[in-house]
Order: C-alpha cells, then sequence, then structure tokens
C-alpha cells in the first residue's frame, strides 16, 4: 500500500490544489466541516465533521435559472456552475454511502437531476477509514463498512501516524499518479476498526414496518419531537426540496432550497388541506421513508448511521432507539 | 388608483417597531414611493385623518380608552396589520396578567398617582378586533415588513413560513446553545423569520416571535428542567415573556400557579 506520513499530509494537498479544488474537513470555531483547502486550516482526522459534506453537491439554497421579461416575451439564462475539479479529501464511509443514496434519488428511475447530476460529476472522492468510531456511531448496523467506502475514487487508510492510499477508480488513479512522488510504497494491512459504542440491531425493521403504519408506537415516538427540523438539516441523506423563485421588478430567479419533512407547511396544500397535519404523521413519515419506503424503491436504508441527527436533537429522539422501539412493539 | 394610503398607530409598546419601520434606510425613498403614509405621529409633523388603506397597529391594549382606539382604527382602516409581538399576542406588557395580582396591585406598584390610571389585562389586538396580517417580532423583522407591504402591493397574501427558528439556526450552521451551550435557548419552539438573529450572536432565543407552529412547548420545559437546570418558576417566567397569552406557549407554563 502506498503511505504518507500524516506530518506529510499538507505537501499532498499542495499539490493536489494544483489541479483540483481541494475541499477537506476542518474545524471552524465550535463546528467543523468541509472547507476549501489552505495552508492554515485545521484539518481534522481523528472525528468525522459536525456538517456533512451533502452541500457540495445538494446546497442549501441553490440558483437554478433566470428569467427576464422583454416587452412581451421571456427569456431564459442558465446558471453555469464554477468551473473546474474538485476534490473532496477525507470522506468518511457513511457520508459516502449518503452520496450513494443521492446517486438513487438524483439519478434512477428514468430521471436526472441536472443540478445534481453537474455538481456530482465534478467531484473526485478521497474516502478516508474511520480507526475509532465516535460516540453516537453506528454505521455497521446500518450496512456500511467504515474501512470501505462505496462509490470513492481514492480509499484512504487511517494507520495511526501514516495515512494509505488505495485507488479504487479510473479518477482515482489520476490522483494518485499526481502525487505518486511523495508517497512511498510499505507492506501496510487494512486496518481493523474500534468497537462501537452504539450497538443497533437493524435487521429485519423494514419487514417488520410494512404493517405498523397505524401502530401506536408514533404516538409514542414523536410525543417529545419539538418539531425544530434540525435532524433532517443535519442528515447527510435527507434531500427535500422546495422550489421558489424572487422576483425583482422583470428579474426572475428560481431556486431551490432544503425543506423539511417536520414541517407542517411541508405538505401544506393551496387549499389548506394538510395530508400529514400533526406531528405524529410527520415524525412517522420521517422514520418510514429511512427505514421502509427507501428500501422499498431503492433497496437500501435511508441511513447511514452517521449519528448527526443524536447529535443535535434537542430532545433527544434518537433513531437507533426508535428501531429498537420499532423491533420490540407487537 | 392612487398610492395607498398608510397609517402607524400606537398602542402600549415602546415604539421600537415603528422604528424598525423606518429604519429602511437604503430603500426608505423607493417605500415612500409605492405608498403614501398619511399618518405617523413618530415620524412626522403633518398627519392626516382616516380612511386608510393599510393601518399598522404597534402595541397591546392595556386600557379602556385604548380599546376604543382600536375600534376606531378597524373602522377606519380597510386592512389592518398587528405590528410586532405585543399587538400580536400582548408581548411584554402580557406579563402582568401572570403576576398573580389584581390590576389595582399592579397599577399601585408601578404608578403613585393613581386617580387617572384605568387598566386592563393586557392581550394582542385580534382579542377585540379581525386582523388582518400579522408582523411578528420584538422589533418586528425589516425584510418581513418589506415583503408585506410588496405582497399587499401586488394584492397577493405574503407566504411566511412559521416554523422554528432551529430551522434558520441550523441553515447558518451555527453550534446549538440549548444541546452544546446548554443555554435555555427557546428556539426550538419559537417562530422563526428573524434569521435566527439571537442564536447567530451566541445568545439564547427569547422567544419574542411567539409560538412556531406545531410548538412543543411541554416538551422543550421538560428539557429546560431536566437537561438546564431551570427552576419551574424560570421555565415558566421563559415562556409567559412575550407570548403567555397563547395557548401554545401556555403549556410550557405547566401548572404552576405562582409566577
Amino acid at each position: 500500500m502506498l503511505v504518507v506520513l500524516k506530518a506529510k499530509l499538507k505537501d499532498i494537498l499542495n499539490t493536489l490544489a494544483e489541479e483540483y479544488k481541494v475541499l477537506v474537513p476542518a474545524k471552524i470555531e465550535d463546528t467543523s466541516k468541509f472547507i476549501s483547502y489552505k495552508d492554515n486550516v485545521d484539518i481534522i482526522l481523528d472525528e468525522n465533521v459536525k456538517l456533512s459534506p451533502k452541500d457540495v453537491f445538494f446546497p442549501q439554497t441553490e440558483k437554478m435559472y433566470k428569467m427576464k421579461t422583454v416587452k412581451t416575451s421571456m427569456e431564459l439564462e442558465n446558471i453555469t456552475d464554477e468551473a473546474g475539479k474538485k476534490l473532496l479529501f477525507g470522506v468518511r464511509s457513511c457520508d459516502m454511502k449518503s452520496l450513494d443514496c443521492f446517486d438513487q434519488v438524483f439519478l434512477t428511475k428514468g430521471y436526472i437531476d441536472e443540478f445534481y447530476k453537474n455538481k456530482r460529476d465534478s467531484v473526485v472522492t478521497i474516502a478516508l477509514s474511520c480507526s475509532q468510531p465516535m460516540q453516537t456511531c453506528f454505521c455497521s448496523a446500518m450496512g456500511v463498512d467504515s474501512q470501505k467506502a462505496v462509490g470513492a475514487d481514492v480509499q484512504a487508510y487511517d494507520l495511526g501516524d501514516k495515512i494509505g492510499l488505495e485507488a479504487i477508480s479510473d479518477e482515482g488513479s489520476k490522483v494518485i499518479e499526481l502525487i505518486k512522488g511523495q508517497l512511498t510504497e510499505e507492506g501496510a494491512e487494512v486496518p481493523q476498526p474500534g468497537e462501537f459504542y452504539l450497538k443497533v440491531d437493524a435487521d429485519g425493521v423494514s419487514e417488520k414496518l410494512n404493517g405498523m403504519f397505524e401502530s401506536p408506537i408514533w404516538d409514542d415516538v414523536s410525543k417529545k419531537c419539538l418539531n425544530c427540523g434540525a435532524c433532517t438539516y443535519v442528515c447527510p441523506t435527507c434531500h427535500c426540496f422546495d422550489i421558489s423563485q424572487e422576483v425583482r421588478g422583470e428579474n426572475v430567479t428560481k431556486y431551490r432550497c432544503w425543506d423539511s419533512c417536520m414541517f407542517g407547511e411541508y405538505t401544506q396544500m393551496a387549499g389548506g388541506h394538510n395530508p400529514r397535519p400533526t406531528k405524529k404523521e410527520r415524525v412517522r413519515n420521517r422514520f418510514m421513508h429511512k427505514l421502509n419506503y427507501f428500501p422499498d424503491r431503492y433497496n437500501m436504508l435511508l441511513c447511514t448511521g452517521c449519528g448527526r441527527c443524536i447529535n443535535v436533537c434537542p430532545v433527544n429522539l434518537d433513531i437507533t432507539s426508535v428501531i429498537k422501539q420499532i423491533k420490540e412493539a407487537e | 388608483m392612487g398610492k395607498p394610503k398608510v397609517a402607524f398607530f400606537k398602542l402600549s409598546s415602546c415604539a421600537g417597531c415603528q422604528l424598525t419601520a423606518l429604519n429602511i434606510e437604503p430603500i426608505l425613498l423607493d417605500v415612500l414611493g409605492v405608498v403614501d403614509i398619511t399618518y405617523f405621529v413618530m415620524a412626522k409633523r403633518e398627519n392626516h385623518g382616516g380612511p386608510y388603506d393599510i393601518g399598522f397597529v404597534e402595541g397591546a391594549v392595556t386600557s379602556p380608552r385604548e380599546l376604543e382606539e382600536l375600534k376606531k382604527i378597524r373602522e377606519e382602516c380597510s386592512v389592518v396589520v398587528a405590528m410586532g409581538t405585543c399587538a400580536c399576542f400582548g408581548g411584554i406588557p402580557s406579563i402582568k396578567n401572570f403576576c398573580g395580582m389584581t390590576q389595582k396591585e399592579v397599577e399601585a406598584k408601578v404608578y403613585t398617582e393613581l386617580w387617572d390610571i384605568k387598566s386592563m389585562p393586557v392581550y394582542g389586538i385580534d382579542y377585540y378586533i379581525d386582523v388582518d396580517y400579522y408582523l411578528r417580532g420584538c422589533p418586528i423583522d425589516k425584510n418581513e415588513y418589506l415583503i408585506l407591504i410588496k405582497s399587499l402591493l401586488k394584492g397577493i397574501n405574503p407566504l411566511f413560513r412559521f416554523h422554528s427558528v432551529c430551522n434558520e439556526c441550523i441553515l447558518k450552521e451555527n453550534v446549538c446553545l440549548l444541546i452544546h451551550k446548554k443555554k435555555a435557548c427557546m428556539g426550538s419552539v419559537t417562530a422563526s423569520g428573524c434569521g435566527a438573529l439571537c442564536p447567530s450572536l451566541g445568545r439564547e432565543c427569547e422567544g419574542c416571535r411567539g409560538p412556531a407552529s406545531d410548538c412543543n412547548a411541554e416538551s422543550l420545559a421538560e428539557v429546560f428542567m431536566k437537561d438546564i437546570g431551570l427552576s419551574k418558576a424560570d421555565v415558566a417566567r421563559k415562556f409567559l415573556k412575550y407570548a403567555g397569552n397563547t395557548p401554545e406557549f401556555s403549556k410550557g407554563v405547566g401548572h404552576y400557579e405562582h409566577y
């Protein structure tokens, strides 16, 4: 395996930054997220970032196109993404899996979302394995291998004071080619991950949910929910959006922005009817979508076990305990 | 049709919302270009009588005299907008409703000369009259105010989505004050629209915009007591500060009686 000392990581990133716009997991004040690499950023390698990289592919607010009225007709103007390839360094397996979920939603079943596709195609990923799970991690229970990410171009391994790199795709080979001079060949093994603090058994939960739409557990689960929507925004797999426009005189900008199924207005119809009128229906929908509807449609869970929702929930509404509750229900 | 006639009225309040309505310098002249402000005592020397097309009412009703005034406002204005939390829910003045004293006792606590004071329990203006639109906040949010004016000019309903402040806060990528800083932040039950102003500056949300849609005050009250360590009385004060009159926030108070 090709390895590099962690102390020399910045040399490699500097080389890659000549070719790509490099994004790295870094600490910013009290939070952490993927930001553009500069020499002075505080890269974190010992834990996952608090905010997932989903906004690289699916921004909070994204301009779609512009319109302008010209006399009696209308001119359309496309909005082009910034040119050049991006390189995401240090994406964990859970967040790579969430990209797989996004691909299913935005690129399959006969419809391709161009806005997503353009961004997705312009990104090369270097996934990084985890040596020690965090308190809220449970990816293995969701079928994610923390040492081997799906869809990565390069897989990096945390080898203590070194990082091992392995090209997976052709794009990944190109990346390795660029930095080959700075890497050394060593006989390193793929490391074993540490033990998970959070133990969940999600086997059969999707099937179990088939008959649980009217189950009384939803009253119980939703009781303490505050409907704040924090879980949906930090979730790397949540992908609901709202399309709206801003009108300024003759100029119209269409944009889409994140929405959340935890809000009443999300399903509110123009006439006032709301098919999910209370919190119970919304909370049920969130968990049913993640654990039942999505597996039904795409054959994978819409949860990657990153644990971010557990970390941000003000009332500690924990998806792992919901799974437990579902499995124990009559 | 000429420019719509707009009036600003003040009941019991601090005048902060009226000030916000003026504090829009970059576009103040644009606004004055499309509406005709005919009555605005705080801003103008010459004020004219009704009828008006749009009436912005700031403040809560705390005395019979103000109630008379309010009824006249309703008759004179085709559209009445409750401007600010006092007008929407009673706001800060409504704290006196919950202090466990009679009107006479409250009056005596505040004023020395009582012969001319006639006060009554405080409610938002829609307790007495029909209100067409609400601008929440202490003070109101400039952008919402402008969206409302734009919508009224276009003849459409403004779309205000009152989900919780958490929504805007987390989009700003703030660190949660409630969970990670152990501050008694009301954001999760409070209506958004302010851009999570206070939490973005490291201050806990005080709940000035009143209850969010689907607010779960009981659950948050429990978090305040268990995780933050507030006393029952403190939790009650939190929920009674701005919108204790609303059924949503009064649920957070629970059965606590002496505030």
